[in-house]
């Protein structure tokens, strides 16, 4: 129990000496590295910070003073932990980590680094601030006129970026496909840090090409297709198109006999061009052209059916095809249209380079209702443009398109519009009226009495019930047997009685035959059914005959009978012995299976 | 004695007055909504409306209908066919006169939300056929009872011809009768089972908002399967906390916020309360 308690007290002490070192206790320090404190401008340089404290708490990134003229990469942090014991038992975690940047410098100068870490909400300076020398001249690019397709000339750079044009001179909108590449001939990764700039055209990004090998007066370069562009300038004057700029990071030597070298990446600013975009001339320019026409453009129209009833709908589909800004091409406005209601279409556009034309197909899919009777006429669709190549306005139209509305005597009449906006209106005063009264009628419904499971229950009732009664008969039959079983218990009760009766009189023959005449003509009557009740003989012979009865059995019955008639009424008398021997023939033929069953 | 007839007065006071004062804020709103209505000012008419519903303990179908029509007139089509539908349901006990004009409106409603839907690319409940019509009815109470007397009837006549024939008389009219009650019994009680079964496995709702983003799963995270135009028939086929799964006529399914669908077997209106106002945006 002691040992126990002296347990507790040293994992109590631990604990306490453990958190007494959370706070930073120990001084704490800040460095700043420099990997080159001379280089040119767009060379850049390695500066790595290193923040060493004791203890633990928040340690915040290193914070730059404001550096005009200088990008600051950020390339990466490490960290290190080590903990230690001191002569006083006391745990010391040390701390050291470690940021990296790069800085680009822009222009020339002397750049002071004076980093700042806040650690443990107390910011800490460096002691020896390092100074950056730039040295070089600013880069101050000019655009350069822009020449279509034009191709480098030069391979003194192991690194350039390439834009091209496929045009020069231009109209306000006309389309100009815009490629923009990276030629390099060196070992280094090649990243684009800016890209270029599109102030006043409308873009249409379109998927970049592969990278190829290319010959540049005859050394060989790797081609990097980064971005393929279709511009539409959007103004006239010279437009400029930003240069963009990358950054090449070196790769080290191999380091097989001294240490590998590191050199630091630099910057390759792309030059800016200059296109010259001409205005869309005056003369004969439709009042209201959409500066954006500019192109080769066909309109086409079609409905999805040329028979409808009336209220009925259709669909009109129009398309537009060409060359040009297929996102932003205005037909001029849609046509009226009488008989017919219209509602906003659906806009699809699609852009395609063929050829090293920009175009593609705009539709609008127009959804028609039928509103008058007959036959109702579409009219023509137009688009006016503006075509470069032969510098004139033109207008292209679609065909007109008959519809037959098939008119419907029940259809409510519509006035002829096509305003979607008074679509609404109208049908509002369509809507029946709000009732109006002195108190709102009311009501209280309870649930429904009948519910799942009392219908379940009833149902289930009715099966139940029938086949209870069915049971019930069933047993009762068993029990007290039914009426056919009771006629056959009480026949067989009488044959027995009149065989018991017949057979007591074997010894003294006293109406021996009369019982035993009476007892065939039963069996032969069950056997031929209600319809032998009463007929002769004969006929009863006959009957039992159709009965199915064989004919030998038939025989020994009529002989029998004839047998019992001779006794009884004949001269002649009998023994016990023929007697017996005519009780035995009787008793054989009622039980054998030819008299069994009854007919009816 | 005097005192407690005091008393008795007083308590009389108290809890009596709460649903007079109920009634009467009801009514109130329900005028206020109706001279509004009047005055063309369908968003505030609508907003009296609502506080009539919230206050009304029951159903009243001449406000369901009133409202319906007051939400028809803001281009709430969703909203709308919900209180519609619910004015001509048997339970808010219409009068022809209300019945006849909610399917007017309804019907209206329909023609401007497939027109929406042809022009916006939505999905839409195809229109009411006679066979959604026969569901209705088969699951209706009415053939719920008719199945179980005709059931019942049966036996009854089995009885009687049992003992007819015990007795020795014959009994073939009620054997033809008690042949098709019977069948009447099996085949209408077992369609009436279906349907019924089916209506309460997925209950009947109204899509609420005018275009209804319907998700492949319940969250707003979840990719959109379509978007549906507000006032379609759904069915309620599933749900998760917040989230109902709804299915379709044609069988599209997919989830959508509890709140956007209106359920029409619902005692009281409750989803429409939390749909959003008219001219709120």
């Amino acid at each position: 129990m002691r040992r126990r308690s002296v347990l507790i007290g040293l994992l109590a002490g631990g604990a306490t000496l453990a958190t007494s070192a959370v706070a930073w206790a120990g001084p704490t320090k800040v460095e700043v590295q420099l990997g080159n404190p001379r280089t040119q401008v767009g060379q850049g340089v390695y500066v790595q910070v290193v923040v060493t404290a004791e203890g633990d708490g928040e340690l915040s990134e290193p914070e730059f003073p404001e550096l005009d003229g200088v990008q600051i990469v950020e390339q990466g942090t490490s960290f290190q932990s080590s903990m230690s014991f001191g002569t006083g038992q006391r745990m010391t975690r040390s701390v050291n980590k470690t940021f990296e940047y790069l800085l680009i410098p822009q222009k020339p100068g002397k750049f002071e680094l004076g980093v700042t870490v806040s650690v443990g909400g107390k910011k800490i300076r460096p002691k020896r601030v390092p100074v950056l020398e730039v040295g070089g001249e600013a880069a101050v690019v000019a655009p350069e006129e822009a020449q279509a397709d034009a191709r480098p000339t030069s391979s003194d750079a192991e690194v350039f970026l390439w834009p091209t044009v496929d045009a020069d001179v231009v109209y306000v909108g006309q389309p100009v496909l815009f490629q923009f590449e990276i030629w390099e001939r060196t070992n280094a990764d090649v990243q684009l840090r800016t890209m270029p700039s599109f102030d006043d055209f409308w873009v249409e990004e379109l998927e970049a090409g592969r990278r190829r090998r290319d010959m540049v007066a005859g050394v060989p370069y790797r081609v990097h297709p980064l971005l393929e562009r279709v511009l539409f300038p959007q103004k006239a004057g010279k437009l400029t198109i930003g240069g963009g700029e990358v950054l090449v990071t070196p790769h080290g030597g191999l380091g097989l006999l001294r240490p590998r070298r590191r050199r630091a990446p630099y910057q390759v600013p792309g030059k800016p061009i200059a296109i010259e975009v001409r205005p869309l001339p005056a003369e004969g320019q439709p009042p209201g052209f959409a500066a954006n026409n500019v192109g080769k453009f066909a309109i086409n129209s079609a409905v999805d059916r040329t028979k409808v009833e009336q209220g009925e709908g259709l669909t009109l589909t129009l398309t537009i095809e060409g060359t040009g800004n297929m996102r932003l091409v205005e037909p001029a406005e849609w046509p009226e249209l009488s008989g017919l209601r219209r509602y906003d279409p659906t806009v699809d556009f699609k852009l395609t380079v063929s050829g090293g034309e920009v175009g593609g197909t705009r539709t609008y899919e127009f959804l028609l209702v039928a509103e008058g009777a007959g036959t109702i006429e579409i009219p023509p669709h137009s688009l006016v443009y503006f075509d470069p190549d032969t510098e004139e306005y033109v207008v292209a139209k679609s065909d007109p398109i008959r519809i037959e509305v098939e008119g419907d005597p029940n259809a409510a009449p519509t006035a002829d519009a096509d305003l979607e906006e008074t679509n609404t209106e109208d049908e509002s005063e369509l809507l029946a009226d709000i009732f109006e009264a002195d108190a709102l009628s009311r009501s209280n419904p309870e649930p429904a009495w009948l519910t799942r499971s009392r219908w379940l229950t009833g149902a289930a009732g009715v099966p139940a019930t029938i086949g209870a009664g069915l049971a019930v008969r069933a047993i009762h039959q068993r029990i007290t047997g039914d009426e056919a079983s009771q006629r056959r218990a009480a026949q067989a009760a009488k044959r027995r009685e009149a065989i018991e009766r017949a057979r007591g009189a074997l010894a003294s023959g006293d109406g021996f035959h009369g019982a035993l005449a009476g007892l065939l003509q039963d069996v032969a009557v069950d056997r031929a059914g209600p319809e032998g009740v009463g007929l002769p003989r004969a006929r009863l012979l006959d009957l039992l005959r159709e009965r199915g009865v064989a004919g030998v059995e038939v025989e020994k019955l009529r002989e029998l009978l004839d047998t019992c008639d001779a006794a009884r009424f004949g001269a002649g008398g009998s023994d016990e012995g023929s007697r017996r021997e005519l009780f035995h023939a009787a008793q054989a033929l009622i039980e054998s299976s030819a008299w069994k069953g009854g007919h009816g | 004695m005097r005192a407690r007839l005091l008393a008795l007065c007083l308590a009389a006071l108290v809890f009596g007055m709460p649903g007079q004062v109920r009634a009467d804020a009801v009514d109130d709103a329900f005028a206020r909504g109706n001279e509004l209505a009047r005055a063309g000012d369908w968003a505030a008419a609508i907003e009296e409306y609502e506080q009539a519903r919230k206050l009304l303990p029951g159903r009243s179908a001449l406000l369901s209908y009133n409202l319906g029509t007051a939400y028809a007139h803001v281009g709430e089509t969703g909203l709308a066919t919900f209180h519609l539908r619910r004015a001509v349901q048997r339970d808010a006990e219409p009068s022809d006169e209300i019945v006849e004009a909610a399917r007017r409106n309804l019907g209206i409603l329909q023609r401007r939300a497939e027109l929406d839907a042809a022009s916006a690319g939505a999905q839409i409940s195809p229109p009411e056929s006679w066979w959604d019509r026969v569901g209705v009815a088969l699951a209706a109470q009415g053939m719920g009872w008719l199945t179980l007397v005709c059931g019942w009837m049966a036996v009854l006549l089995l009885v009687v011809r049992t003992l007819r024939t015990r007795a020795g008389k014959g009994a073939p009219a009620a054997n033809a009768l008690a042949l098709v009650l019977g069948a009447i019994f099996l085949l209408g009680g077992s369609v009436h089972a279906l349907a019924a079964w089916s209506d309460e496995g997925a209950p009947r709702a109204i899509a609420l908002d005018t275009k209804l983003e319907v998700r492949e799963g319940p969250g707003k995270h979840r990719k959109i399967s379509f978007v549906l135009q507000g006032g379609s028939r759904v069915r309620v086929v599933d749900t998760s906390p917040g989230w109902s799964k709804i299915r379709l006529d044609g069988g599209l399914v997919g989830w959508v916020p509890e709140r956007a669908v209106g359920r029409l077997d619902a005692r009281t209106a409750t989803t429409a309360a939390a749909a959003p106002k008219p001219g709120a945006e």
